[in-house]
């Protein structure tokens, strides 16, 4: 493969997460059977978000991945006209946000704002979330969030 | 109090979207260009501060450079933060009698490199692969605009006000001319709301610009400084700050403050002086939002009052507080902090001409990046 081609191999992949990667790769698992977990700690019950293998509140090494109601709130949002992911051209305009999870105003997570109706967000909506199949191969499942409320038959379908 | 040291020589080469130089030549030309305007030769430089974190980068402009004796070398944060703090660290060096005279430098050639380099520093970062790609949140432009969101619905800032920094960084940098990247594109408030969105609330006129181009500046003694070529600038005051959580900005807990919070009353505190002391500013503008950020961090107002603050023309040359004197980064250029100092240099000396801020005899650099930040205070001698 050329360095061009390799250069393009690599941006048209940067949307898609490494489902192997060790560190993460419980994340993607969960998603695949439909669950949002997040890590946390067995000693101290902390919160250990983005994931890392020692707990900054106590150090203890017991880091497990629990799982969370997919339940939060709009913390910020941007709309993207241009992607700068070759992989997400096709859905311009798309929303993507900063979702407070219900569980711990520290626990945010970026989510695509899937919506149907086309509603504007507004910071504070209650949101859900919901799991979209980005990859046959290698299957990939990564979660995707709606405005509480806009259930649909199809993404509910797609929740299990 | 204050420091004992002062910068005595500025270098750029010139600013462009696309220069024929490599990133190596370019920080030897500027390096080159600010010993010559300081009298000094490469021979009598005996440190550095090398802000780039890079051991190609650092030898490489040292042999492009021809430096052949011993140096001290000195680093502390990354990016524009290092350029920004260099002079304490020459200051450190020239007072333990490490070194006598300092140069640093920063440069960039992301202009002539393929599109979307921009992003790839975050690329590289696992988590972000893993939990921001995915979702869309990326690059720059969509973490600050993220930022620029909450503002509106927290601070009821507008986009009239994100307009009037972008629309004072251009006038500035019309009148710097052809060393301003975009110097040779006005901008009115109106082409700005006429502009379609990158990623709402941020257009192109909201971004940094992206080019090549390199700036050095020569820090020595205060002493030493009197007997060279130029006016030297002073260093007044340094300050250093860091945030936790700050390289993911998504999960910051003060998602819409900067570590200046901290860098600034430290750099004040050692020069003995307040915010209205100073008299123009020279600011990380990488987006027009992060310009209203700074104003409130670095204490020129209450956070949430920025927004009423930029109006008015008091942002603007002969407005109350000038800023980005030279386009800033939005539309001069993106070169990781240090063409930020020398404009403040070039501005205390009283060498701006057109430009040139009626009586600025102090000024106030600021370099941030993500987690940290720094905050540089300069006076006229």
């Amino acid at each position: 493969m050329s360095e061009r081609d390799q250069i393009a191999d690599f941006a048209a992949r940067l949307h898609q997460p490494d489902p192997d990667f060790a560190p993460t790769r419980p994340f993607f698992a969960a998603a695949a059977r439909g669950e949002l977990v997040i890590p946390r700690c067995e000693a101290c019950s902390a919160w250990v978000w983005y994931p890392q293998a020692i707990c900054p509140a106590c150090a203890s090494r017991r880091i497990v991945w629990t799982k969370v109601s997919g339940r939060g709130q709009i913390f910020t949002w941007v709309r993207v006209h241009r992607s700068f992911l070759p992989g997400l051209t096709s859905r311009v305009p798309y929303v993507t946000a900063l979702i407070e999870l219900e569980e711990d105003a520290a626990l945010r997570i970026p989510a695509i704002l899937v919506s149907e109706r086309g509603a504007e967000p507004v910071i504070g909506a209650a949101v859900e979330v919901i799991f979209e199949r980005v990859s046959e191969t290698p299957p990939i499942t990564v979660p995707r969030f709606r405005l509480r409320g806009e259930a649909s038959s199809k993404q509910g379908a797609a929740r299990r | 109090m204050s420091s004992a040291v002062a910068i005595v020589g500025v270098g750029e080469t010139p600013f462009r979207r696309a220069l024929e130089d490599d990133l190596y030549t370019l920080l030897a030309t500027a390096s080159r260009s600010a010993l010559d305007d300081a009298g000094l030769t490469v021979a009598d430089v005996d440190g550095i501060v090398d802000t780039t974190g890079s051991y190609s980068t650092l030898h490489e402009v040292l042999r492009h450079l021809g430096v052949t004796r011993q140096v001290d070398v000195a680093s502390s944060l990354h990016a524009a933060p290092a350029t920004v703090a260099a002079s304490l660290q020459a200051a450190q060096m020239i007072a333990a009698g490490r070194a006598h005279v300092v140069l640093a430098f920063s440069g960039n050639d992301w202009g002539s490199q393929r599109r979307g380099h921009t992003g790839v520093v975050h690329a590289e970062m696992q988590m972000k692969t893993a939990f921001e790609m995915p979702q869309g949140w990326y690059p720059q432009v969509v973490h600050f605009a993220g930022m620029a969101r909450r503002r509106m619905a927290l601070y009821g800032m507008n986009e009239e006000q994100l307009g009037a920094v972008a629309v004072a960084a251009r006038r500035h940098a019309v009148l710097t001319g052809e060393q301003a990247v975009l110097g040779h594109k006005p901008l009115t408030l109106e082409q700005y709301l006429a502009t379609p969105y990158l990623a709402e609330p941020y257009r192109a006129h909201d971004c940094c610009v992206v080019n090549d181009g390199a700036a050095a500046f020569v820090v020595t003694s205060r002493e030493r400084a009197r007997d060279l070529a130029r006016r030297p600038v002073e260093v007044l005051g340094v300050g250093l700050g860091i945030l936790p959580m700050g390289e993911y900005s998504s999960l910051r807990a003060d998602y819409l403050r900067t570590a200046a919070i901290h860098s600034a009353p430290a750099a004040f505190r050692m020069a003995g002086l307040e915010p209205a002391d100073v008299d123009f500013l020279e600011l990380y503008d990488n987006f027009t939002g992060m310009v209203l950020q700074a104003i409130e961090d670095l204490g020129f107002c209450k956070p949430g009052e920025a927004g009423e603050f930029v109006g008015g023309g008091r942002i603007e040359l002969g407005g109350e507080l000038p800023i980005s004197t030279a386009g800033g980064q939005l539309a001069g250029a993106f070169l990781f902090g240090a063409n930020l100092v020398t404009e403040a240099v070039k501005q205390l000396r009283g060498d701006c001409g057109a430009r040139q801020v009626a009586g600025a005899e102090v000024g106030l650099v600021a370099g941030y990046a993500g987690a940290e930040h720094a905050t540089l205070l300069l006076g006229r001698s």
